[in-house]
């Protein structure tokens, strides 16, 4: 055993204690403080350049809200599985 | 695993096949311009780019893999798709590819020089080049063999055929035609996994019918419906390797490094165009383990004693699609196996042609003779790849290609955390220097291949295995990634800081959006 095998084994063992329901947490955390990074995008950030086009096109053209429904399906996903 | 196939199956076939050998061949014939082939002009739409970025990602060895992974270890293979491409694709989508269309620049490589200097640049062209070089010629054989356990043809007539479809439209109409057919092949293997997984479900009596098979079968598969593993399981897909190996280190390096992915995005219209296809490709992501990781499920419930996890997809399709469906299922198929082997090589043309022969040898070549070049590379590319795949079949044959497949999964693992490494630092730490940069990024790779021979060669050294899962890249990439991080930072701070305008782009600087 060198300490590089004492070094892994002990986060081995820490991961190992982590239980499941923490783990889950951790998952869905991270995808819901993605989410909340998203939504407070800037509207400059997420919609084509010239407002007139934007408002033109209306809600589609926001990309926030195509980019919140795949961050919110994962939320989904990793909540149930 | 041989798949019975009726004429109408094979007409299906050739029609796909010579449909889309047309498209890149009509899409190719008026290019004039480097741009053109390297970049398509700058003219792609968003909705092309995402479906061609889900299919670059899905290869025919995916289907069968994946398939046969969710046989074999459960559901938690989905997390390869799912915390494994959607989160990074977003962040891409708002943070990396907006700066890197801006820029106006052909390769990832070549934005490495602009934010740091031309070692930079050299050290990861080089080794992008030599990891699509070798791996075109894996995937040739991968689909041959894969094609010859389907159609009972020869492997070496598989690998031939392959090459040439996918080289033809490839020369004539580079990254556009790319895209295009991309966009066809993508379609057709979402509808042919499709009607595999309803087909399925129907005859199961649904997913609840589905797990109570699974769960009938005993311990072996009462874990197969979990998306988490805990650490102490034997899989390779354990949830601390997931999270840090995956999620944050090889899925962000590969969605924001990899040249054959991002290369796309940069050949989008505007920059809003870039991020819209990274976004709809996350959408898209959303989608695709359903299709193609729970049909391995299927398969387990229907037959649980199948002797190779692999055999899983193919088993559902001679027991599942009536003829004609089946024949449709292969175009699926084939369309994956030619989609990802494209956009490499490809990717590897734009890589000699920008980072080696324009940065090194001709600087002053104009746009026609770029052309040429991308051209020209292409078919050298193209014969290399075959010429290797060749090499991995004689070696596969007299027993010599044992864990071959592994050592090439493995090897994108050395480099891209590195790289990941060095790109979050430019981006987000003003302070880093190319000297810093290089020093990590050099050190990163040599941290994973260190890892990598002590693992593998243990005995050898009179030690125990570093890593108690099988085939552990995605450690490898973790150390690499937190190696090259902080030698980056420490020589970085010894060094003296970069001018202003290498650091220009972060505050909006670049071509025109």
């Amino acid at each position: 055993m060198t300490p590089l095998h004492y070094f892994g084994g002990a986060i081995r063992d820490a991961m190992t204690a982590v239980p499941m329901i923490w783990v889950r947490a951790l998952f869905v955390g991270l995808l819901l403080a993605l989410l909340a990074w998203v939504l407070c995008l800037p509207r400059g950030r997420v919609t084509p350049p010239g407002a007139a086009d934007a408002e033109a096109r209306g809600w589609s053209s926001n990309l926030k809200l195509w980019a919140a429904l795949a961050l919110g399906l994962q939320i989904a996903i990793y909540l149930i599985f | 695993m041989e798949t019975q196939l009726a004429t109408l199956d094979y007409l299906i076939l050739a029609v796909y096949l010579i449909g889309t050998v047309a498209l890149g061949l009509a899409i190719g014939w008026k290019f004039k311009t480097g741009e053109d082939f390297f970049l398509a002009g700058r003219t792609l739409p968003w909705w092309a780019i995402g479906m061609s970025l889900v299919a670059s990602d899905i290869g025919g060895t995916d289907i069968i893999g994946v398939g046969g992974a969710a046989y074999k270890f459960g559901l938690a293979v989905a997390n390869f798709e799912w915390i494994g491409c959607v989160p990074a694709m977003i962040v891409a989508a708002f943070v990396f590819v907006p700066v890197f269309w801006r820029t106006g620049v052909y390769t990832i490589p070549e934005f490495m020089e602009r934010r740091f200097n031309a070692g930079m640049r050299a050290a990861l062209a080089f080794c992008w080049l030599i990891f699509m070089a070798c791996n075109l010629g894996i995937m040739l054989f991968a689909s041959a063999k894969m094609l010859h356990g389907l159609l009972d043809w020869s492997p070496a007539w598989c690998v031939w055929l392959t090459a040439a479809l996918v080289g033809v439209y490839t020369f004539a109409g580079g990254l556009k035609a790319v895209v295009y057919t991309d966009v066809v092949q993508c379609a057709v293997m979402i509808g042919g996994c499709l009607m595999i997984l309803v087909l399925g479900l129907a005859d199961l009596g649904g997913w609840g019918g589905m797990m109570e098979k699974i769960h009938a079968l005993g311990e072996r598969t009462a874990h197969h419906g979990d998306l988490l593993v805990p650490a102490d399981r034997d899989s390779p897909f354990v949830w601390p390797g997931i999270l840090f190996g995956l999620a944050l280190v090889l899925s962000p390096a590969y969605w924001i490094g990899n040249q054959a992915i991002v290369q796309r995005s940069l050949g989008a219209k505007s920059q809003f165009q870039a991020q819209a296809a990274y976004v709809w490709g996350a959408l898209l992501k959303v989608l695709i383990p359903i299709l193609v990781a729970i049909p391995g499920l299927i398969a387990l419930a229907k037959f649980p004693d199948l002797a190779d996890a692999d055999g899983a997809f193919p088993a559902l399709v001679s027991k599942l699609l009536p003829t004609g469906l089946r024949g449709l299922f292969l175009a699926a198929f084939v369309a994956a196996l030619m989609s990802s082997v494209d956009s490499y090589l490809n990717a590897a043309a734009t890589l000699v042609t920008n980072d080696f022969y324009r940065r090194w040898f001709r600087p002053g070549a104009d746009d026609r003779r770029l052309l040429v070049v991308g051209r020209n590379v292409t078919v050298i590319l193209m014969a290399w790849a075959i010429g290797f795949a060749f090499v991995v079949k004689w070696m596969d044959e007299s027993g010599k290609a044992s864990g071959i497949y592994a050592i090439f999964q493995t090897l994108m693992a050395f480099f891209s955390g590195p790289a990941l490494a060095t790109i979050l630092c430019g981006f987000l730490w003003r302070r880093a220097t190319g000297a810093g940069a290089l020093a990590g990024f050099l050190c990163g790779v040599a941290v994973s291949v260190g890892l990598f021979v002590l693992d593998r060669w243990h005995g050898a050294f009179g030690m125990e295995p570093l890593f108690r899962i099988p085939e552990p890249f995605l450690y490898f990439s973790l150390w690499a990634f937190v190696s090259a991080l902080v030698v980056t930072g420490i020589v970085s701070l010894l060094t003296k800081p970069e001018p202003p305008e290498k650091t220009a782009f972060l505050d909006g600087g670049g071509a025109d959006a």
